[in-house]
């Protein structure tokens, strides 16, 4: 039974997200009383899969926990596992993993501007139906996220999951005119990349802000592959303090943890968090072209994350194009890494936001236990609390309507769901 | 030039079941082999140019079948109509985006294995496993023996 002003709004597959999933909102008298958003496939065993396993495994092995973003896996894991052995990896091979970064940043944002959130704003079902409209745009999203996966080839041997990164850097290096191809590639995915920032602006933004705080690495150069931990609010921690500052909780509706700060703050990671905290950071050409964009210091709209997102495509065809006009081999590809029995802590930006990984190695170089937070379970808590005022500022809408417009938003984060666990469906319930 | 696609995530139990089938065939035949997870833009990044391509991919199927194969030739109009796999962007993307943008291979045969058990965990059920051999068999047989062989990603 249904009362009039009752009503539950289900939206059982949401489209155009990474994985598999649901979310459900219930209405009732007006108040928006619940929004989940659920994650019901089984969690990832990886964690338990890791023990046991020898010390230079967990790059490969978590490269697999997820296709878009396996560089990301690879990168956390490797910086905890050289910090449990003391080892730091620096210089030219620093510089190649931000390289390998870059490819993995311009691929996936490629993917999700493009093919998942673009159609949103243009009023388009989905990327095929924007296509054939718009064969052009759709073919310039297609070259640049080619060639983001080039270099994830070039560099990582193949673009899925990279087999080229070992603990303590890589097991080949590629010679200076093995890049030179690369480069000419990238130089012309600049200008797909200025242009998409140019595009982007032009889209209709719902009028919509949240007031998050926000959590992102902090470096020298705009975060990739490792730094310092701050949030808008002033927290700053480093990977080895990340479990005394976020602790994660079991929610019945979901196989995936939320975190939250150990004061009980939910908070936002990614590229809104990343571009507030960094933006001084970010190359010339990139800030002109965030700029150019209407961007301001910092953006409370998640919509307009796809703007962030194309400004840092500009930012990883920039970066890679620095590493690699200034590159020179190393003398070796990789350094030794020894184990030891030690605890190691990780913390790298994925596409979608902070990704930590623990290992603790025992004396005998296998590991007893791994822990790993990836971004969208640490973004999980913020999602449904912006959708619970999202929606309450909707109600007037028609089922099929506020659906619509709950899925676009939820499109705002790029969830991954296939990283949290695995799958996601929406739910709009108004019972 | 022909290539033979596996999709799947070797990973998820009977979901490995074209990366298999890829497996299989290596030194076998004279076509390029590749293995990719679905994503609509890598598959059509393969399959653009060749003159044929055949992808290999689990489905689930209600009632299942575990082990039943599809054979689908060239139904891509078809196929962009309705999902075909259980990934949420999936081969049905990929033909609709590829005719959309004019990326599609002069001939594409899609062949799918009902799968059983998606869970997490490597090796595939029996059945499964017996349809791999069967399709790989299958492939094999029509097309030109290895002479070389190539390997991208």
């Amino acid at each position: 039974m249904t009362h009039r002003n009752d009503r539950t709004l289900k939206v059982g597959a949401l489209a155009r997200v990474e994985g598999e999933g649901a979310m459900y909102v219930r209405v009732r008298d007006q108040d928006v009383e619940e929004v989940r958003l659920d994650i019901y496939e089984p969690p990832r065993f990886f964690e338990a899969f890791l023990r046991g396993r020898a010390h230079t495994e967990p790059p490969d092995i978590t490269a697999r926990i997820c296709g878009i973003c396996p560089v990301a896996y690879q990168m956390s894991a490797c910086q905890a596992v050289e910090a449990a052995c003391g080892v730091t990896v620096d210089g030219v091979l620093r510089d190649l993993r931000r390289l390998l970064y870059c490819g993995e940043w311009i691929e996936s944002h490629a993917l999700h501007v493009y093919l998942l959130h673009a159609p949103d704003f243009l009023g388009y079902a989905g990327a095929v139906e924007l296509a054939r409209d718009h064969r052009d745009i759709v073919e310039r999203g297609l070259r640049l996220k080619k060639a983001g996966n080039t270099l994830l080839e070039v560099l990582g041997g193949r673009a899925i999951h990279p087999v080229n990164v070992r603990v303590g850097g890589f097991y080949r290096t590629p010679e200076r005119a093995e890049l030179g191809p690369l480069a000419e590639t990238l130089r012309r995915a600049l200008d797909d990349a200025l242009a998409t920032v140019e595009w982007a602006a032009a889209f209709e933004f719902p009028d919509f802000t949240h007031d998050h705080e926000y959590l992102a690495l902090t470096a020298d150069r705009y975060p990739l592959e490792g730094g310092t931990l701050r949030s808008t609010a002033g927290r700053v921690f480093t990977a080895a303090e990340f479990e005394e500052q976020i602790v994660e909780e079991q929610i019945p509706h979901s196989t995936a943890l939320h975190a939250r700060f150990s004061d009980g703050g939910m908070y936002l990671t990614g590229p809104l968090a990343r571009y507030a905290l960094n933006r001084d950071r970010l190359s010339p050409l990139a800030l002109e072209a965030a700029d150019r964009a209407g961007l301001g210091a910092e953006c409370r709209n998640p919509f307009r994350s796809v703007l962030v997102r194309a400004v840092e495509i500009v930012y990883a065809v920039d970066e890679a194009l620095r590493i690699i006009d200034g590159y020179e081999p190393p003398p070796r590809p990789s350094v030794p890494v020894p184990p030891r029995k030690g605890t190691g802590h990780g913390v790298t930006e994925a596409p979608r936001g902070t990704l930590y990984h623990r290992y603790d190695i025992g004396p005998d170089g296998l590991i007893r236990a791994a822990r790993i937070v990836p971004p969208t379970s640490q973004n999980q808590a913020a999602i449904e609390d912006d959708m619970r005022r999202f929606v309450t500022t909707r109600l007037h809408l028609d089922d099929h309507a506020l659906t619509h417009q709950c899925e676009q938003a939820i499109r705002n984060y790029d969830p991954c769901i296939s990283c949290s666990t695995h799958f996601l469906d929406l739910t709009v319930d108004r019972s | 030039m022909t290539i033979v696609i596996g999709v799947g995530n070797d990973f998820r139990r009977d979901d490995g079941a074209g990366p298999a089938v890829v497996e299989a065939l290596r030194g076998r035949v004279a076509a390029t082999l590749a293995v990719t997870d679905g994503e609509p833009a890598r598959l059509i990044t393969l399959w653009a140019g060749a003159d044929l391509a055949i992808v290999v991919d689990a489905v689930r199927a209600e009632p299942p079948v575990p082990g039943r194969i599809h054979d689908l030739g060239a139904e891509t109009a078809a196929l962009a109509r309705r999902p075909v796999t259980g990934h949420s962007l999936g081969l049905g993307d990929a033909v609709a985006l590829g005719l959309a943008v004019g990326q599609m291979p002069v001939r594409l045969r899609v062949l799918a294995i009902e799968g059983h058990d998606f869970g997490l965990g490597r090796g595939l059920t029996p059945r499964v496993a017996a349809a791999v051999i069967t399709v790989a068999d299958r492939i094999a047989a029509s097309l030109p023996s290895a002479m070389k062989e190539s390997h991208p990603s």
